[in-house]
């Protein structure tokens, strides 16, 4: 992975102070596990505060010494990585709403599109793939996939 | 033990029905393991109904499942190598050189040598539990709350190989993984963890979510930035068989990770995914000189021979004991039942047409899976050049779909998308993933055995050096740690010598 | 997870009879494949073509998460009215219903319709154990709790760890003072028993069944009202040996709380033909199964009593 930019990195502290919170919450969350007793002497809780409070110290120490990272995306990069997320999310969440066909569909197209196909084309890679793994899935494997609730009614 | 079982096996494995059943077990094995998500015991799943539907005899029953299962093991490494996307648990560690080795055009040397130490792991393995099934049985006995813990401590201490230039992410990593395995239900107290009152994660994350995030979708996320750049550049085919030199660096490597990959199969409460870590980093801590990681041979011999010798070592304590060596062997031990047969030392005698004919199948098997092995490889090398707008498209849908089917709930696919965004930028950030698959695949292990180690003695930790098998770990744990360290010296030593030698020692 | 053996079986597929009601059945499995849910679906959907009492096999689909939760809260919030649609239950259901970890709804808020057969508690210790009878075996624990691990295939709360306290009961030793240990399933119980690290193992009896048989582990008591047949026919019931223990582990379905009550009273009919059938009788065998047939009304107040029951002894445990 080439064009890391050495020293000092405004991305590694950035992240050495998401995991210090990760840490402390975590611990806070920890003290919280709620349970009756158990039958070991050291319980639920022993190693979740054990490593949450290694992860702080580890984050600490990232923190002061970040090392060495990759430019993360800017500008049109990043638009382009956010546009794959969202869309990954956003068919993924809408998966049994309206089924497989459509949400996949619209999550092959916008990732091929992203990886350099025409509209026209990528609207046909979608197309085209989205019915293959279909019939792979259902017919060939047998597998349960979501048909849509949203049109069955049911 | 006498071997005329195996004999009948033979006789059994031989017949053309059963061996067309071994073929196609094969087959759909090697398909079920090459699609991430999907491992050997949704194809089982599958096939079982089928099988009784079609009223097989049990040995053809038998024959067809365990080709699924060690099919498998020889297809996970595909993905994981040409996509970076583990086919099923065992294959994680495959990726982690496999996967350069690809990128660097030399996908087709890297299918070659997993599947030569596919072979030999799987081999090796049916040999060990032709010759002491019986007397392996008792090791999986002998393996108490307490030897497990002295056994993680091992493969942690192998871990210290992973430590890479920036030793804090690693540890960081590491520490990450081990946290993951906190979530859910804790198996000891049956206190909730970290769920955030979701029932989806009352069962913690599942590592084939996690691993398909980490690696698949943070890699889709990755590609994506260098197509933008312009710094996808295609991938050159290469020339397709690794070279004898090659072969003979990973002949120890083989051998060795087979043998501890079928002994940690034998072990219930363990499986390919530990085996093939503990195989791949004690490799990387005897031999490593920069290379590993970066697409070294040895680096995807080591897991493949380890995780298919694991699969052979789980049918130990099926056949023998009854008790389920793995997931996948616990349905077939169902299938047994259901056949209105007991497993255990019995079936040897009993019944050596089902005991024998699988495990003489197995022989059979592994040279077809050999067989059907070699020639594809230029067909799946040929994927890469696929271009990417219709590979990557099938990447993320296969990484959505096999989570989506192994766990029909949209929550784990998104919980496998939230892990991916992260895991993308980890891998920005500098972090391996390795580290963090290996901490959650021992952490829970450590984490239960310790505990009941300590419920068993009453809070005495004495208990955990309290039989030969813990101190020979323990102690192997220590030299683990040691010998590089000290191999170095030496070496250093050795040139400075005689002056300074004595004192350093 | 639970690893019960012959909770690992499936068979399904066949040939369609012809009946009316629903025109698609499914079977929802709340775990992955391979588990007691399974099993059950497994059982009901051979057995129901097999018998022909429904016309096109039932499809079995899974919906993993929370040891049956997901799939309970799926039918309840997204799926209420499908008349179609069962879901496998157990009694491990009733317990974490008692134990409010089923979500947000309570044991009414589905239609019980049917139990279709059940595994019951043992208890077992190692072959070589000097402990002949569950009366010596009771009174040592409770001379000294502490030389006697017990292990079970589930964490503190769970049915084996309940057996487990039921049996320090009667020992006269509090529940916290148990050295219980937490196994991964009925398998890893009975290699810890083997292997001396456990020293009282708590599980059911069809999983323990097979190493009972071949003089691996022995079987000190069944947790059923009267002796199970086949291979465990000689060991006497915990009652017999002067224990009310009583632990049946059963297995059946609900639908969803707006199915109508013709379809309701479909399904009820339904499994009470199916339970007579030899089709039946010999899938249910097979998965190591004993019976326990309770239809319609009389099953919604087993799970509501089941419920109660582990709610009790939660409570007395000091959970």
């Amino acid at each position: 992975m080439a064009h890391a930019t050495p020293t000092t990195n405004r991305s590694g502290k950035i992240a050495a102070a998401i995991l210090l919170a990760i840490a402390i919450g975590l611990g806070g969350a920890a003290t919280q596990i709620d349970y009756a007793f158990s039958s070991d002497p050291l319980g639920p809780k022993a190693v979740p505060l054990i490593l949450s409070g290694a992860l702080a110290l580890f984050a600490l120490y990232y923190w002061f010494r970040p090392g060495e990272a990759e430019a993360f995306p800017q500008g049109p990069l990043l638009l382009r990585s956010l546009c794959f997320i969202v869309t990954c999310f956003a068919t993924v969440a809408l998966l049994d709403l309206v089924g497989f066909l459509p949400a996949m569909t619209v999550l092959i197209g916008v990732t091929a599109y992203l990886f350099g196909a025409t509209v026209p084309g990528a609207a046909f890679i979608g197309v085209a793939q989205a019915a293959f793994w279909f019939i792979c899935f259902k017919y060939a494997l047998g597998t349960y996939l979501p048909m849509g609730t949203l049109f069955s009614g049911g | 033990m006498s071997l005329d079982y195996l004999w009948t096996g033979f006789s059994v494995a031989l017949q053309p029905q059963n061996l067309a059943f071994g073929l196609i077990g094969c087959f759909l094995g090697t398909i079920i393991g090459a699609l991430p998500a999907i491992g050997p015991i949704n194809g089982i799943a599958l096939l079982l109904p089928i099988a009784f539907a079609a009223k097989l005899p049990p040995e053809s029953t038998m024959i067809l499942l365990a080709a699924v299962y060690y099919g498998a093991e020889y297809g996970g490494r595909i993905s994981s190598i040409l996509l970076n996307v583990p086919g099923d648990a065992g294959a994680v560690m495959t990726a982690v050189d496999g996967y350069p080795a690809a990128r660097q055009g030399r996908a087709a040397e890297a299918l070659t040598i997993s599947a030569l130490s596919s072979f030999v792991g799987g081999i090796l393995a049916v040999i060990g539990l032709t010759f002491f099934a019986p007397a392996l049985g008792l090791i999986a006995i002998k393996f108490g709350p307490a030897e497990y813990v002295a056994l993680m401590v091992f493969a942690f201490a192998t871990l210290a190989s992973m430590v890479g230039h920036e030793p804090i992410k690693t540890l960081i990593g590491c520490t990450l993984g081990l946290l993951l395995t906190t979530i859910g239900l804790d198996p000891t107290s049956g206190a909730y963890r970290f769920t955030l009152d979701q029932p989806e994660l009352h069962d913690g994350i599942e590592f084939i979510i996690l691993v398909i995030g980490l690696f698949s979708i943070s890699e889709v996320l990755l590609m994506l930035e260098h197509q933008m750049a312009g710094r996808l550049k295609p991938i050159p085919v290469g020339k397709g068989f690794p070279s004898w030199a090659d072969i003979k660096a990973s002949f120890w490597p083989t051998i060795r990770s087979s043998a501890s990959g079928f002994v940690i199969g034998v072990l219930p409460g363990t499986g390919a995914s530990v085996a093939s870590a503990v195989a791949y980093t004690t490799e990387k801590r005897l031999l490593d000189r920069g290379t590993f990681g970066k697409g070294d041979l040895r680096g995807i011999a080591a897991p493949e021979a380890a995780n298919n010798a694991a699969a052979g070592g789980a049918f130990v304590p099926m056949l023998t004991l009854g008790v389920p060596g793995s997931g996948t062997t616990a349905v077939m031990l169902g299938a047994l039942m259901l056949y209105n047969i007991t497993p255990g030392p019995q079936l040897f005698t009993e019944r050596p047409e089902i005991a024998g004919g699988l495990i003489a199948s197995m022989y059979v098997g592994n040279v077809l899976l050999l067989l059907m092995n070699i020639p594809l490889i230029g067909v799946f090398a040929r994927m890469l050049q696929v271009p990417n707008m219709w590979l990557i498209p099938a990447i993320v849908i296969l990484s959505v779909l096999g989570v989506y089917t192994a766990y029909s709930s949209v929550m784990s696919v998104l919980i496998m998308l939230g892990i991916g965004v992260v895991g993308w930028g980890l891998r920005k950030l500098g972090f391996d993933m390795a580290p963090i698959v290996l901490g959650f695949v021992l952490g829970k292990v450590l984490e239960t055995n310790l505990r009941n180690a300590l419920a068993i003695s009453g809070g005495d930790p004495s208990i955990l050096v309290d039989s030969a098998i813990s101190i020979i770990l323990w102690i192997a744990a220590a030299l683990i740690v040691a010998l590089p360290w000290w191999l170095a010296r030496r070496k250093r030593a050795g040139k400075m010598a005689p002056l300074s030698a004595e004192a350093s020692g | 997870m639970r690893f019960v053996f012959a909770a690992m079986l499936f068979c399904a597929l066949g040939i369609s009879g012809a009946t009316a009601a629903p025109d698609k059945t499914e079977c929802l499995v709340g775990a992955k494949p391979g588990g007691g849910f399974d099993l059950t679906c497994r059982l009901a959907a051979n057995a129901l073509t097999a018998a022909k009492l429904i016309e096109r096999p039932m499809a079995v689909t899974y919906m993993e998460g929370g040891v049956g939760a997901v799939a309970y809260n799926h039918v309840v919030g997204t799926r209420p009215s499908d008349g179609g649609l069962v879901t496998a239950t157990s009694s491990g259901s009733a317990l974490l219903l008692a134990q409010k970890k089923f979500g947000h709804h309570d044991a009414t808020a589905v239609r019980w319709v049917a139990s279709v057969g059940a595994d019951y508690g043992i208890v077992a210790v190692a072959a070589n154990s000097p402990v002949k009878t569950l009366k010596e075996l009771v009174e040592a624990f409770g001379k000294a709790p502490n030389e006697f691990p017990v292990g079970g295939g589930g964490a503190v709360g769970s049915q084996d760890w309940m057996k487990a306290a039921v049996l320090a009961k009667a020992a006269g030793v509090p529940a916290k003072s148990i050295r219980y240990v937490a196994l991964e399933g009925g398998g890893a119980v009975q290699t810890n028993l083997q292997g001396g690290f456990i020293k009282i193992a708590s599980g059911d009896a069809s999983e323990m069944v097979a190493n009972h048989k071949a003089g691996k582990i022995r079987i000190l008591a069944v947790m059923s009202d009267k002796r199970l047949p086949g291979d465990l026919a000689e060991v006497p019931t915990a009652r017999e040996q002067g224990y009310d223990i009583v632990w049946p582990i059963w297995r059946g379905f609900y639908v969803g709380p707006k199915v109508s009550d013709a379809e309701y009273v479909w399904w009820v009919d339904t499994f009470r033909k199916l339970v007579t059938t030899p089709e039946f009788q010999r899938e249910r065998e097979a998965r190591g199964l004993y019976p326990f047939d309770e239809m319609g009304q009389a099953f919604h107040d087993t799970v509501q009593k089941d419920v109660q029951r582990f709610r009790d002894l939660a409570k007395e445990a000091g959970l």
